[in-house]
């Protein structure tokens, strides 16, 4: 990978990096390594992801010196957790700032890894030979999804114990061990005082270890190269540039217009994407409408659809399994991805039937977020800036058009199905566009 | 703690009361701290203290608020100093026992009920503490206005709990006594039901969050910087490009097979 000739003329760099040739290794990959010319900007969240991980890691830091895992009540009924949580926002010095920019910061991770996905999605970014490179940014996605929950719950307030009550109960669905499991995660039979500690020190650990995933996700990059929006391969040099400086630039310009609207949103509506009750200490009794935040909201809303057991031939699969299962699958089915898409073209642009399903897919997700945040039992509605719009109509003796219970099952219907029925059969049988040659010659007539 | 919890589940409806009732209607009030520009009146908090002092302390504690941060309100360190002092803060004296002293400038407002067993004891149920009230329910400060201006005694209620617009059972009752026409503020004013709710929900929302104005005022200095340096990173971004274009065409990238 790196060349055997030092690139530096700096005699500092020079001497630097014939002892320890990593700088090289950075330079090559800079200046020497083809990419492909044409990536849009839907490219920029790949690189914006990796700056928010430093941000969550740099803030986390300074954050962690300050807070104490302790449920530990004083005089007002206040515990220390949530107490050292509002120290650092009253007391220290740039801590309001710190702590929203790592409140708001993982809204905004999860913002950046979402497009980047999509994008993925789209453009065909997990077939052969990138297979490798989509599965490890599943495994991205989940570790994700596991710190911010327990990032979430050491604020010890309200919503903190519903959402460590509720998900470590999830584990209870897995036969035999589910028990066992309980209380390995909580440290005991409670969500206590053990169960905070420890994911105090998950939450401190794991995005080390997500770090480490990120920079193999890096490394396979570099070695299969970039995807694009044509999907097609590199076929000369007149397809490719360097990263630098057309990428480096390109980059900033996305990074800077990114944190404007987050350094935004922490100055003017810092707490406008979390939930309020979470700003009261805990009194350990669950609030009746539990809600995650809301870039978990889809998933949760898988888990928690299924309200009847499922009876195969003697065997009992019970609701609370149901959702553990469905919910497991719909991570799992992503890590699925390069061998359920049958189609041998990468790119969307040049499938259009394909462009149909997916736009729908992205409306699933969207609605299955709402049905998350709303009452099962309910009728279902679209919030809109005027009020709601209801999608569903109760008749008093049952519902007409549908509960959120029922959009919410036939939106996970959606979900498995765009992954296991219609991407596999899709490939087979539509015909895709015409592709280009290569990226710099146009579409033949 | 697990005692507290058994006793907060046992009591009735009224356990958490804002957590598990709907919320009625809330209108959206014009607050002086809203929007971009958004900013705390500082007469307005010091009247909204007066009202807490007189209408919310005896039952809640503001536990998070440091007196030292009273000068927020534009209130000189003395006076802040000689109103701390009014307040008896429990301590452990030399000898060991359980004593009280006047507080000073680093304590927090304490809680007239001591403690939450206390508390329940007392009320069956202990009065949250009011530090982050108003960021703690949905609408903020319009949600507390609401609760605030909501109560309705004329309303037939179960015994224990009150009847108020925003919480249709409640188990505060109402703080307003129904005759305070020789009610005025230290500076003279007499104030409506409306405004003292008004000037202690501005307090509330400044307790729950004092640095706003400072957020506020580094947003803008911030934003505008990265608008700055988006539109700059722009330029530089198109200035380079048409450079890699032009030795793109005349060169191309680098080998692909590379």
């Amino acid at each position: 990978m790196a060349g055997s000739r030092s690139p530096f003329k700096n005699p500092f760099l020079k001497g630097f990096d014939e002892r320890l040739p990593i700088l090289r290794a950075v330079h090559h990959s800079m200046t020497a390594h083809a990419y492909p010319k044409n990536l849009n900007y839907w490219w920029n969240f790949g690189s914006i992801a990796g700056i928010m991980l430093l941000v969550m890691i740099v803030t986390g830091l300074f954050l962690a010196m300050h807070y104490k895992p302790s449920v530990q009540e004083d005089t007002y009924g206040i515990n220390q957790a949530f107490r050292s949580v509002e120290h650092i926002m009253r007391d220290v010095k740039g801590g309001m700032f710190l702590r929203y920019m790592h409140s708001v910061g993982a809204s905004f991770f999860f913002i950046a890894v979402i497009f980047h996905m999509f994008r993925g999605l789209y453009y065909g970014s997990y077939k052969a030979p990138r297979e490798v490179l989509w599965i490890l940014g599943c495994v991205i996605l989940i570790l994700m999804m596991g710190i911010a929950f327990l990032g979430y719950s050491l604020v010890w307030g309200v919503m903190s114990f519903a959402a460590a009550e509720v998900i470590t109960q999830v584990f209870t669905a897995i036969p035999i061990l589910g028990d066992d499991i309980l209380i390995l995660l909580r440290g005991g039979e409670d969500v206590d005082d053990a169960l905070l500690n420890r994911f105090f020190a998950l939450h401190f650990l794991l995005p080390f270890v997500l770090a480490g995933v990120v920079i193999l996700h890096i490394l396979t990059l570099q070695t299969v190269g970039s995807n694009n929006p044509l999907g097609i391969d590199l076929k000369s040099k007149k397809d490719t540039v360097s990263f630098h400086p057309y990428y480096t630039f390109k980059d900033i310009f996305g990074l800077a217009l990114f944190f404007t609207i987050y350094l935004a949103v922490v100055a003017w509506a810092p707490e406008r994407l979390a939930e309020a009750i979470n700003n009261q200490p805990t009194d350990y009794n669950l609030p009746s409408h539990i809600v995650p935040e809301w870039y978990l909201l889809p998933f949760y809303a898988i888990l928690k659809v299924f309200t009847w057991d499922l009876n195969l031939f003697g065997l009992v699969i019970t609701g609370k399994q149901l959702g553990a299962l469905a919910m497991a699958g719909s991570l799992g089915v992503l890590f699925m991805m390069p061998w359920l898409d049958t189609s041998p073209v990468r790119s969307g642009r040049f499938r259009p039937v394909f462009k149909f399903f997916f736009w729908g897919f992205v409306l699933c997700c969207l609605i299955l977020a709402l049905v998350g945040a709303q009452t099962s039992g309910e009728a279902f509605f679209i919030p809109t800036p005027f009020g709601r719009l209801p999608l569903g109509i109760d008749a008093g003796n049952g519902f007409v058009w549908g509960s959120t219970q029922q959009w919410g099952v036939l939106f996970t219907g959606y979900y498995f199905a765009y992954f296991i029925v219609i991407l596999p059969v899709l490939g087979l049988f539509e015909k895709p566009k015409q592709l280009p040659a290569s990226i710099s010659e146009p579409v033949l007539a | 703690m697990k005692t507290l919890s058994a006793a907060a589940a046992l009591s009735t409806v009224a356990a958490a009361p804002a957590i598990s009732e709907a919320a009625g209607p809330i209108d959206s009030q014009t607050w002086s701290f809203t929007g971009p520009l958004g900013y705390y009146d500082e007469g307005q908090l010091q009247h909204g203290l007066y009202v807490y002092q007189t209408r919310c302390q005896a039952c809640h504690s503001l536990g998070l608020v440091r007196f030292s941060s009273l000068t927020g309100l534009d209130v000189s360190e003395d006076a802040v100093k000689a109103l701390a002092s009014t307040y008896e803060i429990p301590y452990i004296n030399d000898d060991g026992d359980r004593d009280v002293r006047p507080g000073v400038l680093n304590d927090t407002f304490p809680w007239a009920l001591g403690n939450p067993k206390r508390a329940i004891a007392t009320y069956g149920k202990a009065p949250p503490d009011l530090s982050t009230m108003a960021r703690s329910r949905i609408g903020g400060a319009d949600y507390v206005y609401a609760l605030l201006t909501g109560y309705d005694d004329a309303h037939e209620q179960p015994e224990g709990a009150y009847y108020n617009k925003v919480m249709k059972v409640i188990s505060m009752p109402n703080p307003w006594p129904a005759d305070m026409s020789d009610f005025e503020y230290p500076n003279g004013t007499r104030p409506s039901l409306e405004q003292q709710a008004r000037d202690v929900t501005a307090f509330l929302n400044w307790a729950a969050d004092p640095y706003l104005e400072e957020r506020h005022q580094w947003g803008i200095i911030v934003v505008l910087y990265m608008l700055a340096l988006t539109v700059i990173s722009f330029l530089a971004y198109r200035v380079v490009a048409a450079k890699v274009y032009a030795k793109l065409d005349a060169e191309g990238g680098p080998d692909p097979e590379h």
